[in-house]
């Protein structure tokens, strides 16, 4: 059975994966890494397919501490709009749960994320895990369009939407950064292993840092 | 540089090459041409290194104009083609003078036509090392009239030209794949409804997956933390049509995958019209090796026989038969 997700475990798999990297070089094509698993993309002409197994399998598992301990320091920390304009599900969301707009903001904007696992499109990241308080399953019915730089959340994971495109999460605010930038190295922001948090700014501060309504 | 000049898209034609390995890791996605053999066939009729960019056209339909003299060839899905209003055949290197109009038909046969040219292929900017556009990604754009295409003049030296290409066939496809690690969490129900029912290609498919219709394959994996895809994953959704993800697959995704169809038969499967009768067979790891191996060894052949003008087989499997 595999692993459950935590960031010991995704520490422990960035580790492998950089571990594989030392020995194998070149015949490593691709590497993805979701929440509990990984994702090699090998050249067996490059090294054989039973050497590679073997070696993999002298490796130790990584660590995994079932516990999960938020730092309280962030590695990034990213703006975000918590604006009705921009935030179609921050009403909607508060009377479901029965708390106030204030609340779910301070709520998302407190905890600090661990960035599990990349995909989905360029640049998104899965980070986690939200208060329990603001945890609800996704959206019957996905939005067809979502303004890019949506900040979201649905069960116990929040993201931005680094373009537009379908959804189905909750989404309660806007980043004014941009999350995925071809001109930059690596083009996505967040990388996984990080730590992130959301800093709270009003509609002056999103429109000055080249935030779009 | 001298150019392609797009006069019309029917459907919907892209930049390809060999797809943008080695960035899963940032969310990108590999693209790439879907039928990656008849890509490469392309290219080595150009005389080109398979990573060349082509053009991919879906379902054919295609008109644009050449500005300088190349030598051009047309693989995969089967279309009228005409060069200045000449039929030319497809499997060919085929010369072309400046002012050439190429005009494509609709494909009859088939899917995905590729249209290579000499002198390194098309020369749009590259993108994290690849011209391979992923439209939903935004990496790169779709062709539409009015594009120019940059290209390099030059003239292939050996005109080279391979069999009719018998592939596309609309005869029924089999689908073999390796058992992903899913399916200890299957019931061994789930794997023999796979393997015995009945499915057909749906209308439903793109350059991201192709959905399969048929019996509903129902699952007992529960659900699944996102978790990095394949090309050729077998995804069941809780509708229980089967996925097949292809080249411009998502990165992740959530769903239970109870294997990964062997590549050979993904490019079979990119080319198959809707309706094409399809199975699923499970192999071994030794059989799969077995498969992939005989599959290079026959594009080797390929890559080492071709003389002028020669034809190198006279019935057979070719391209994705």
């Amino acid at each position: 059975m595999l692993a459950p997700p935590s960031p010991a475990l995704t520490n422990g798999l960035l580790a492998l994966v950089e571990d594989i990297r030392q020995k194998i070089g070149s015949a490593l094509l691709d590497v993805a890494i979701g929440y509990n698993t990984v994702l090699l993309i090998i050249d067996f002409s490059v090294i054989p397919r039973t050497e590679l197994l073997a070696w993999l399998n002298t490796l130790p598992a990584p660590a995994n501490e079932q516990t999960y301990k938020s730092k309280l320091q962030p590695d990034l920390t990213l703006p975000v709009y918590y604006g009705h304009e921009v935030a179609p599900d921050l009403e909607p969301l508060g009377a479901v749960l029965g708390i106030t707009d204030k609340e779910i903001i301070e709520l998302h904007s407190e905890t600090v994320y661990f960035a599990y696992a990349t995909g989905f499109a360029p640049g998104f990241c899965y980070l986690g895990d939200i208060d329990k308080r603001l945890q609800r399953p996704r959206r019957v019915t996905p939005r067809p369009m979502i303004a890019a730089g949506s900040v979201a959340i649905a069960e116990q994971q929040t993201a931005i939407y680094p373009r537009s495109s379908p959804g189905g999460w909750h989404i309660l605010g806007r980043c004014p950064l941009p999350l995925f930038d071809l001109t930059q190295s690596p083009p996505a922001k967040i990388k996984i292993g990080q730590w992130v948090q959301f800093c709270p700014i009003d509609r002056n501060e999103f429109l000055k840092l080249g935030g779009e309504l | 540089m001298t150019s392609l000049t797009v006069d019309r898209v029917a459907f919907s034609a892209t930049v390809q090459d060999a797809g943008r390995l080695g960035h899963l890791m940032d969310g990108i996605t590999w693209g790439g041409a879907m039928d990656c053999f008849a890509h490469r066939l392309g290219q080595r009729l150009v005389g080109n290194p398979s990573t060349s960019a082509s053009i991919e056209i879906a379902l054919g339909g295609f008109k644009a104009t050449f500005t300088a003299p190349a030598c051009i060839a047309l693989t995969g899905a089967r279309c009228s083609v005409t060069l200045d209003t000449i039929p030319i055949p497809h499997n060919h290197t085929i010369r072309v003078d400046a002012g050439a109009t190429l005009d494509i038909s609709g494909a009859s046969l088939g899917t995905y036509v590729y249209l290579s040219i000499s002198g390194g292929g098309f020369q749009t900017e590259p993108l994290f090392g690849s011209r391979s556009v992923v439209v939903r990604d935004g990496l790169g754009l779709p062709l539409a009239a009015g594009a120019s295409i940059p290209y390099r003049s030059a003239i292939t030296p050996l005109l080279y030209a391979l069999p009719p290409n018998s592939g596309t066939a609309k005869s029924a496809i089999t689908l073999r794949f390796l058992p992903g690690f899913h399916i200890s969490q299957a019931s061994e129900h789930c794997l023999h409804m796979l393997e015995s029912a009945r499915f057909q290609v749906s209308n439903q498919r793109d350059r991201m997956a192709i959905a399969i219709d048929g019996d509903k394959v129902v699952t007992t994996i529960k659900g699944q933390w996102s978790e990095p895809t394949v090309v050729g994953a077998i995804q069941i959704p809780p509708d229980g049509r089967p996925l097949i993800l292809m080249a411009d697959r998502q990165t992740v995704g959530g769903y239970p995958v109870l294997g990964a169809v062997l590549s050979p038969d993904c490019r079979r499967l990119s080319q198959a019209q809707p309706g094409t009768p399809v199975r699923f067979q499970s192999v071994s790891d030794s059989q799969a090796d077995r498969i992939l191996w005989l599959d290079r060894n026959y594009e080797m052949e390929l890559a080492l026989a071709p003389q002028p003008g020669a034809t190198l087989r006279e019935t057979g499997e070719w391209v994705s038969g």
